[in-house]
C-alpha cells in the first residue's frame, strides 16, 4: 500500500498528540454517557440505562484492544507520511535551487560520479590483485623463500639448506619446494602445457585439497617407483576431454608415462599459469650427494601464527651459523610475501596508485562542492532567518540543507554507476587482450607475475566487496557534501569567522590535494617519456622473433646443438630476412635468468669475488642481429666452444659485468668460473649491454656462452627483416614450419608487439593521473576563484574605504592576489610535502626517474601559482572598479 | 420495538459509516445515533465494534480526526470524510447496488 494522501489537518492532531488509549478512553466514556442520558430522557432509571448502555457497547474490552492497536498502527503511518511529506518537500527545495544553477549543479554532479566511478573501477583492481583473496586460505601467512649471497644478490635455495630449515621446523609451519619441470604436455594444437616439480607438502602449504582424485603424497618423493604421478589443474583436465576416467590412467609427458593422480578446484593454481605437477625427488640417490652450494630450489612457506617474515628470515638464517663448509658466501635469508611473487610489485603498486588518486581526486570533488555550497549559503542567510523564525527546529533546516548536498551526492552516483560499468568493461577487454599477448610464460617471475595481473584484471567485474565500496563511498560522499554544508550554514546568521576559517581549509586541501595528483602525474610522465625513448641497446624495431620449446625426450642436448645452426641456415634463405641468430631466451618475453647465475673470480692475492649475473647462451650470429656492438675482444668461438670436452669455455660478457670488476678496463683474458659448482671460462670479448628482459628492465650483468655449450630448451631465434616485420614473421614462421612441422613454435611475431605491451600499463597509470591532475587543477582554479570573489563582496566597504582614502588600483589588485597567493602558498607547501612523501612508494614503477626528480615537483608549483595568479584576476580586477562614492553611501 | 432487529452483512458498517460522514463532521456517538435514525433502527449494529471501525478506516485514510467541542461543550473527535473516503464510499455504494441487484435477481423473480 502507498502512502495515504494527507491533509494538513492530520499534522495538526499529531502536534497536539493525545496518547491512543487516552483517546480510546475518552470517546468510550463519551459514548456511554451520551447513550445513558439518551436512555434516562427517554424515562429509564439511572441504573438501568446504564447497564442497557454497556450491553449495547457490547465487549469493551475487545472493543479496547482492537482500537489500542490499529490507533498504533495508524500513527506510525502517519509518522511515516509526516517524514515522507517533508523529505518530498525538501527535494522540492532542493532540485529547485539546483535547476535554478544547472551549471554549478552539473559540473558537480559529473566531477564527483567520475571521481566515484574512478575509485570504483581502481578499488576493483586492487580487489583482485591486492585485497582480494589469492585463491588460498590465509593468504597473509604465505611467503617465498630465498637465500641471498654475501653481497646481498638474491640465490635460489639449495637442497641441503631447504633439508635443514624443514627439519628444523623454524619459524614455518610447512615449507615446499618447486622445480622447473623437466618434461611437460604438447597439446594437439602445439600448444605447450608448463608444469612444475613440486614436493607433496606444497599443497598443504597453500592449503589445497583436490577437487577430484588425490594429489601427491610424501611417498611420490621416494626414488625408484614404476610410474611417477601427475596432478593436473582443472583448465587442463578439461582441455583433455574432462573425462572423471582419466583420474589413474596414463599420461604421456613428452614420451614418459606418469599416472593421474589428480586434479585440482577450477581456478586454482601455484605457481600461477601451471597446469600440471609432478614430485620433485629430492634424494638424489647414493651416487650423487648435493652440494650446498648448489642453489636451485624456488620455496614457498607458511608462517607460523604471530612470526613475521622478518624474524622468520632471522630465525632461518641463524640455522645456516653452526653449519657445515661451503657457507662462505652465504649472506642470509630473504622472506617475501608470497603475494609479491604471484602479482608482481609493479601493478600492486600501480593499482594501488590508481586507488589513492581516484579517493585524493574524491577529496578534491568534495571538497570543492562543500566550500561552493557554503559560499551559496551564505547569500541565504536571510532566508534561513525567516525561516527559523517561522518556527522551523535547526534540525528541520539542517536537514532540508543536508538534502540539497545529499542530492547532488546521490545523483552524483547514480550516474557514476553507468561509469563504473563502462569503466570495468574497458579494463576487462583491454586486459583480455594483454592476458592474451602476453601468452604462456615459464616460472621466470617478471613476465608470469604480469601476465597473471593482466589474467585477473581480465575478470573484472562488479561482485560483492566492489559493490559495498561503492556504497560506502557513495554513502560517505553524501553524507560529507550533505551535511558538512549545511551545519556550517546554520551555524550563525552572520558570515562567520568559523565559516571563513573552514572555507580557507577547505581550498587549501584543495590545492595540496592538487599539487600531490600533479606531482604524481608529472613523475609518471618524466618515467614514460623515458621509458619511450629508453635505448635497449639492441636494434629492436625490425627484429622477428620465433620462440621454440625443445623440452622433452625428442630434443635431447646434441639435437638442440644441431637444431640452433640448421634452423638458422634455414631462416637465412627467406626473403626480407637481412640477419639470423639464435639465444636462449626470447627477448622482452620476461623471461630472465631466475635465479641468477653466480659468476666467481678469484684475483690472485685478492679476496675471491662473486656476482649475481644473468646468462645467455648464443650463437654468433646474435649479435650482429641484434645490432650488439663488440666493444673489445673478439666473440666467442664455436668450434673450439662446441667441443663439450674443452677445458676452458670461451665467453662474452656485456659492458655492465666489465664495468663492475675491471672499471678500467682489462676484463680480456680473464678467468672466471660460472655457476655452482664454478666451470672455468675465460672473457675473450666483451660487448654492449642490452635490455632484453623487458623495455623496463635495466641491464644486469651478463655472461654470453656460445649456444652450443649450453643448448638451452627455449631456442629463441632472431631474424632482422628488411621489410615489414608482421609480414617477414609470417614468412619465418612458414619456414620452420616447412622445416620440420613437429617442432614446438611457442610463438612467432615482430618484437615491436612486446614493446607495445610493455608501455601499456605505464601509459595507462599516466593517462589515468593526467586526467585526474587536470580535473583537480581546474577544481582547485575554481574553488580559490569563489573564494577570492566571495572575499571581494565581503570586503566591499573596506575596499571602498580604502580607495576612498587613496589606495591606488594597483594596491587594491595586490590585497585581492596576495590573498590567493597566501592559500596557493599554504596548500601548494602542503602538497609537495605529501607528494614527496608519497612518491617513496613509486620507485617499482618509475623507470630511470627518481622519486625526487626535480623538474616533476617545480612545474607542478609553477602551474599551481599561475592558476591562482589566474583565479584571482577576475575577482581583483572587479575590486578595483569598486566606486567608494556609490558604496559609502548605501542603497 | 416490535420490528426484529436485522444483523448486518459483514463490510457494509465501513460503507454506512462513510455515508454517514458524507454529510459532515460528527462524532462517534452523533454517527452511532445517525445510523439508528436513518434505518429506523432497523439494523442490529453491536456499538462496540463501531469503534475498531474507525481507527481502521483512519489508518486506511479513508476519513481523518480532529478534536472538537460536542454540543454540550465536551472535547470530543470529530471524523471527517477525506477525498479518499468520498471516492471510497462511491465504490462501495456502486459495490453494493451490482450486490443487490444481483440478488434480487434470485430471489425476487419480476
Amino acid at each position: 500500500m502507498g502512502f495515504p494522501v494527507v491533509g494538513a489537518g492530520r499534522f495538526h492532531s499529531l502536534l497536539w498528540k493525545t496518547p491512543v488509549e487516552r483517546e480510546i478512553e475518552s470517546e468510550l466514556d463519551f459514548h456511554l454517557e451520551m447513550r445513558v442520558r439518551d436512555y434516562v430522557e427517554r424515562g429509564m432509571a439511572p441504573e438501568a440505562a446504564r447497564a442497557a448502555a454497556l450491553a449495547r457497547l457490547g465487549n469493551l474490552d475487545r472493543v479496547r484492544v482492537e482500537c489500542r492497536r490499529l490507533g498504533r498502527l495508524r500513527d506510525r503511518d502517519l509518522r511515516r507520511a509526516e517524514r515522507f511529506a517533508e523529505l518530498r518537500q525538501d527535494l522540492r527545495l532542493a532540485c529547485r535551487r539546483h535547476l535554478a544553477s544547472p551549471v554549478f549543479a552539473s559540473l558537480s554532479i559529473v566531477t564527483l560520479a567520475l571521481a566515484l566511478a574512478a575509485a570504483t573501477v581502481a578499488f576493483a583492481a586492487c580487489d583482485a590483485l591486492v585485497f582480494g583473496p589469492l585463491l588460498f586460505p590465509a593468504p597473509d601467512r604465505l611467503v617465498r623463500l630465498r637465500e641471498i649471497d654475501s653481497q646481498g644478490n638474491d640465490l635460489a635455495v639449495s637442497r641441503l639448506d631447504y633439508l635443514d630449515w624443514r627439519q628444523s621446523g623454524e619459524s614455518l609451519v610447512a615449507l615446499a619446494a618447486l622445480l622447473p619441470a623437466r618434461r611437460g604436455l604438447t597439446l594437439p594444437n602445439g600448444e605447450r602445457v608448463v608444469g612444475v616439480e613440486a614436493t607433496a607438502s606444497l599443497f598443504s602449504v597453500l592449503g589445497l585439497h583436490a577437487a577430484r582424485g588425490a594429489l601427491l603424497s610424501t611417498a611420490d618423493e621416494r626414488r625408484g617407483r614404476p610410474h611417477d604421478a601427475v596432478v593436473l589443474s582443472d583448465r587442463l583436465w578439461r582441455r583433455l576431454g574432462g573425462d572423471p576416467d582419466l583420474l589413474g590412467q596414463m599420461l604421456s609427458l613428452d614420451g614418459r608415462p606418469y599416472r593421474v593422480r589428480g586434479v585440482l578446484p577450477a581456478a586454482v593454481a601455484f605457481p600461477p599459469g601451471v597446469d600440471l605437477w609432478v614430485p620433485l625427488l629430492l634424494d638424489l640417490g647414493p651416487a650423487r650427494q648435493p652440494s650446498r652450494d648448489r642453489h636451485d630450489l624456488a620455496v614457498v612457506g607458511r608462517l607460523r601464527p604471530r612470526v613475521g617474515p622478518a624474524a622468520a628470515a632471522r630465525g632461518l638464517a641463524r640455522l645456516a651459523s653452526p653449519a657445515t663448509p661451503g657457507s662462505g658466501q652465504r649472506g642470509g635469508v630473504r622472506v617475501t610475501p608470497l603475494a609479491d611473487w604471484v602479482v608482481g610489485e609493479g601493478p600492486r603498486v600501480r593499482v594501488l596508485l590508481a586507488l589513492g588518486a581516484a579517493l585524493l581526486l574524491g577529496l578534491l570533488a568534495g571538497c570543492c562542492i562543500v566550500n561552493l555550497l557554503i559560499s551559496r549559503a551564505e547569500g541565504r542567510q536571510r532566508e534561513l532567518a525567516l525561516r527559523a523564525a517561522l518556527g522551523a527546529s535547526r534540525g528541520r533546516i539542517l536537514r532540508q540543507l543536508t538534502t540539497e548536498g545529499a542530492l547532488l551526492a546521490l545523483l552524483a552516483a547514480a550516474l557514476a554507476l553507468p561509469f563504473a560499468t563502462a569503466a570495468l568493461e574497458l579494463v576487462r577487454t583491454r586486459f583480455a587482450e594483454l592476458a592474451n599477448a602476453a601468452g604462456t610464460a615459464g616460472m621466470a617471475g617478471r613476465g608470469l607475475a604480469t601476465s597473471f595481473a593482466a589474467a585477473r584484471l581480465a575478470g573484472l567485474a562488479w561482485n560483492d566487496r566492489v559493490a559495498g565500496f561503492f556504497a560506502v563511498a557513495a554513502a560517505a560522499a553524501a553524507l560529507a557534501v550533505g551535511l558538512v554544508p549545511a551545519l556550517a550554514a546554520t551555524r550563525g546568521r552572520r558570515p562567520s569567522l568559523g565559516r571563513r576559517h573552514l572555507r580557507d581549509v577547505l581550498v587549501v586541501t584543495e590545492i595540496a590535494v592538487a599539487t600531490t595528483l600533479l606531482v604524481g602525474s608529472g613523475l609518471t610522465a618524466r618515467s614514460y617519456l623515458r621509458l619511450r625513448t629508453a635505448d635497449p641497446g639492441f636494434a629492436a624495431v625490425s627484429l622477428v622473433t620465433a620462440e621454440l620449446d625443445l623440452t622433452g625426450e625428442r630434443f635431447p642436448p646434441a639435437v638442440r646443438r644441431t637444431l640452433s645452426p640448421a634452423l638458422e641456415a634455414r631462416l637465412a634463405r627467406v626473403p626480407g630476412v637481412r640477419a639470423v641468430g639464435s639465444t636462449s631466451f626470447a627477448p622482452w618475453s620476461g623471461k630472465r635468468t631466475d635465479p641468477p647465475f653466480l659468476v666467481t673470480w678469484r684475483p690472485p692475492g685478492q679476496p675471491v669475488r662473486t656476482l649475481a649475473a644473468e646468462w645467455r647462451s648464443v650463437s654468433p650470429g646474435f649479435f650482429p642481429t641484434l645490432g650488439i656492438p663488440l666493444l673489445a675482444g673478439r666473440l666467442p668461438r664455436v668450434d673450439t666452444a662446441n667441443t663439450p670436452d674443452t677445458p676452458e669455455i670461451e665467453i662474452a660478457v656485456d659492458r655492465t659485468l666489465a664495468r663492475r670488476w675491471w672499471p678500467a678496463g682489462g676484463a680480456l683474458g680473464e678467468r672466471l668460473e660460472l655457476g655452482n659448482p664454478g666451470r672455468p671460462v675465460r672473457v675473450v670479448g666483451i660487448v654492449g649491454a642490452i635490455a632484453d628482459v623487458s623495455l623496463d628492465t635495466a641491464p644486469r650483468p651478463t655472461v654470453f656462452l656460445p649456444y652450443p655449450r649450453r643448448p638451452w630448451r627455449t631456442l629463441t631465434l632472431v631474424a632482422q627483416a628488411a621489410g615489414d616485420p608482421t609480414r617477414v614473421a609470417r614468412a619465418v614462421r612458414r619456414e620452420i614450419t616447412a622445416f620440420d612441422p613437429d617442432l614446438p613454435l611457442v610463438d612467432v611475431g615482430p618484437l615491436a608487439r612486446n614493446r607495445t605491451a610493455a608501455l601499456a600499463a605505464p601509459r595507462a597509470s599516466l593517462l589515468v593521473l593526467v586526467l585526474f591532475a587536470i580535473l583537480a587543477l581546474a577544481l582547485a582554479g575554481i574553488g580559490v576563484y569563489d573564494l577570492l570573489a566571495a572575499g571581494v563582496d565581503e570586503r566591499t566597504p573596506e575596499i571602498a574605504v580604502r580607495m576612498a582614502l587613496g589606495a591606488p588600483p594597483r594596491g587594491v589588485l595586490r590585497l585581492v592576489l596576495y590573498r590567493g597567493l597566501l592559500l596557493a602558498g599554504f596548500g601548494l607547501g602542503l602538497g609537495l610535502i605529501a607528494a614527496a612523501w608519497l612518491a617513496r612508494f613509486l620507485p617499482t614503477i618509475l623507470y630511470a626517474t627518481s622519486p625526487t626528480d626535480v623538474l616533476s615537483y617545480v612545474i607542478p608549483a609553477l602551474l599551481l601559482v599561475g592558476m591562482a595568479l589566474a583565479a584571482g584576476l577576475l575577482p581583483a580586477r572587479r575590486a578595483t572598479r569598486i566606486t567608494p562614492a556609490a558604496v559609502l553611501k548605501g542603497p | 420495538m416490535s420490528k426484529e432487529a436485522l444483523a448486518l452483512l459483514p463490510g457494509t458498517l465501513d460503507a454506512l459509516i462513510l455515508k454517514t460522514l458524507s454529510r459532515g463532521a460528527r462524532h462517534g456517538y452523533a454517527i452511532a445515533r445517525w445510523l439508528e435514525e436513518a434505518t429506523d433502527d432497523a439494523l442490529q449494529i453491536e456499538e462496540g465494534s463501531l469503534y475498531p471501525a474507525l481507527y481502521r478506516m483512519e489508518k486506511r485514510g479513508w476519513i481523518e480526526s480532529d478534536w472538537g467541542l460536542s454540543e454540550l461543550n465536551r472535547k470530543v473527535k470529530f471524523y471527517n470524510l477525506t477525498a479518499a473516503g468520498k471516492s471510497q464510499l462511491e465504490i462501495e455504494t456502486a459495490n453494493w447496488k451490482q450486490f443487490n441487484r444481483a440478488v434480487s435477481k434470485v430471489l425476487l423473480p419480476a
